[in-house]
């Protein structure tokens, strides 16, 4: 028989080896398969390849095992094959390398044409990593996202409440005043004019502050803890000499932290100033500040023997805008906030622990 | 004229206002004035606990004050509700707030007559103290 060149190449066009080893190829996809008589593993080049396996590592019923994040999972699924059961599955593998990979992994039986016993798997896998990474990576800018929506919205309120707050007072104080004035009303009427032109001033500067925190280009450095916390601690030197106060402060676990120096030196200052206000007066004034460096958390601990906080009726609100939970006069309900918003904005978080008549204990997540 | 109305607000400014709008519309003989939502239950409580309580008869509840604010108020008088509503006790949240949230929060409460947005008007004012 004479075969014409033509159909050569249109043989060649169609050669199914080709492609199969060319979609392997481009998808990055591996074939194996176990024989259930022999024991004996196969992976082939691609396979090897996906997984950097050198050409002589032998694949057997053990090794394989070792190369599944969750061995248990995958026996199960082999068992299962083996009583004939397929399996589709999203698994994480560990390659030659010890690192981790997503792959997508099948597996089918192969039945004895005789006999009809499952005497073997074979499946393919292909790498998914990108994917689960990029899902992964998503899904955390949309968890970002959805705090700064948050806090956004929380800060829209708080605009929109202290404003109308002065706007209101000072309708109602034309609304008071709205006949002709004589005798002292003048007096009370622009007194009144003049507190609520403070009060508004006061609050445009404290909104002022949040949106500094939250809009300029924050750069961060090497802070040394123990020398911000020292020059606080300066600043409030008059005030800790007036009062019966132990101090201890231990920063060796975590001496140095990326940060903006200035809001560091804010939140303890804060801290601070808030054990001196809410402390116990019928006892020393005990403060704790140390620092902790446990796998991934740089934290920082601030406790008090203060006369504490009720966490139940106040724990939500304790960090809000003008919330103050105790009788004094001094409390103005910014710091705290203010002191969440920093450490926020730059990435951490701040929570407390606190009872009434025992003290509280404030973290700061770096 | 009502006999007694009561004002817990901690806004002292928006207090005396309101002192001087009552007192030149003649809306009300006595005021008992709280600057936070403990004082005025303190307040309640003791009245409340005798046989003939002097309640007043228009609340002008404010939400947003320190130590204890008008919700929690508002919580704790709940277990009154009957006893309040006996004595005909009329309790309006005026607030500045404009969150529909906590507008209808505030309306599902029992004993809440109504709520008014601050800055509280003439017409709002008469309205909440005709008994």
């Amino acid at each position: 028989m004479k075969i014409t060149p033509e159909k050569n190449l249109q043989q060649k066009l169609q050669d199914k080896d080709y492609f199969l080893k060319e979609t392997a190829l481009f998808t990055a996809t591996g074939s194996y398969s176990a024989n259930l008589e022999t024991g004996c593993c196969f992976v082939d080049d691609m396979g090897r390849s996906v997984l950097s396996l050198p050409s002589d590592y032998n694949v057997n019923f053990q090794t394989a095992l070792n190369l599944f994040v969750d061995f248990k999972s995958i026996w199960i699924h082999f068992q299962n094959c083996i009583k004939g059961s397929e399996f589709v599955e999203d698994l994480e593998m560990i390659d030659h390398n010890d690192q981790k990979i997503w792959m997508r992994a099948t597996g089918k039986p192969l039945y004895d044409d005789v006999s009809g016993r499952v005497v073997g798997i074979r499946g393919v896998f292909t790498s998914i990593d990108r994917y689960i990474r990029q899902g992964k990576e998503l899904a955390e800018t949309a968890k970002i996202i959805e705090i700064q929506n948050e806090r956004l919205v929380h800060f829209a309120h708080i605009v929109s409440h202290n404003l109308r707050v002065h706007s209101s007072n000072l309708e109602l104080t034309l609304e008071t005043f709205n006949s002709p004035l004589v005798g002292t009303d003048e007096k009370v009427f622009k007194s009144y004019l003049s507190d609520i032109s403070n009060n508004l001033s006061e609050t445009l500067e404290h909104l002022n502050e949040v949106v500094t925190i939250n809009t300029h280009e924050k750069s961060k450095e090497p802070v040394d803890i123990e020398s911000v916390f020292k020059s606080v601690l300066e600043d409030h030197r008059s005030l800790l000499e007036e009062i019966d106060v132990s101090l201890k402060y231990d920063f060796s676990n975590l001496s140095h932290v990326d940060y903006v120096p200035t809001f560091l030196s804010s939140i303890f200052s804060n801290l601070l100033s808030n054990a001196i206000k809410y402390r116990d007066s019928s006892k020393t004034l005990k403060i704790n500040v140390k620092t902790k460096n446990k796998r991934n958390n740089k934290l920082l601990m601030f406790q008090d023997n203060g006369i504490g906080i009720d966490l139940d009726r106040n724990g939500a609100k304790i960090f809000n805008m003008y919330k103050t939970f105790h009788d004094n006069e001094d409390a103005r309900g910014i710091g705290l906030f203010l002191t969440k918003n920093q450490v926020e904005s730059l990435g951490g978080n701040i929570s407390v622990v606190s009872e009434v008549g025992k003290g509280s204990l404030f973290t700061v997540k770096f | 004229m009502v006999k007694k109305a009561c004002i817990i607000d901690d806004d002292k400014l928006y207090v005396s206002l309101i002192k001087m709008l009552i007192k030149k519309n003649e809306l009300a003989q006595e005021l008992v004035i709280f600057e936070n939502g403990k004082l005025a239950l303190k307040f309640f409580e003791e009245q409340l606990g005798k046989q003939n309580p002097e309640l007043p008869e228009v609340v002008l509840l404010d939400l947003n004050m320190p130590v204890m604010d008008g919700w929690e108020f508002l919580d704790e008088m709940e277990t009154y509700a009957g006893k309040l509503k006996e004595e005909g006790l009329k309790i309006n949240v005026v607030s500045s707030t404009i969150n529909p949230v906590e507008v209808a929060k505030a309306n599902s409460h029992d004993i809440v007559n109504s709520f008014i947005t601050k800055p509280i008007n003439k017409q709002a004012m008469i309205a909440a103290f005709s008994v």
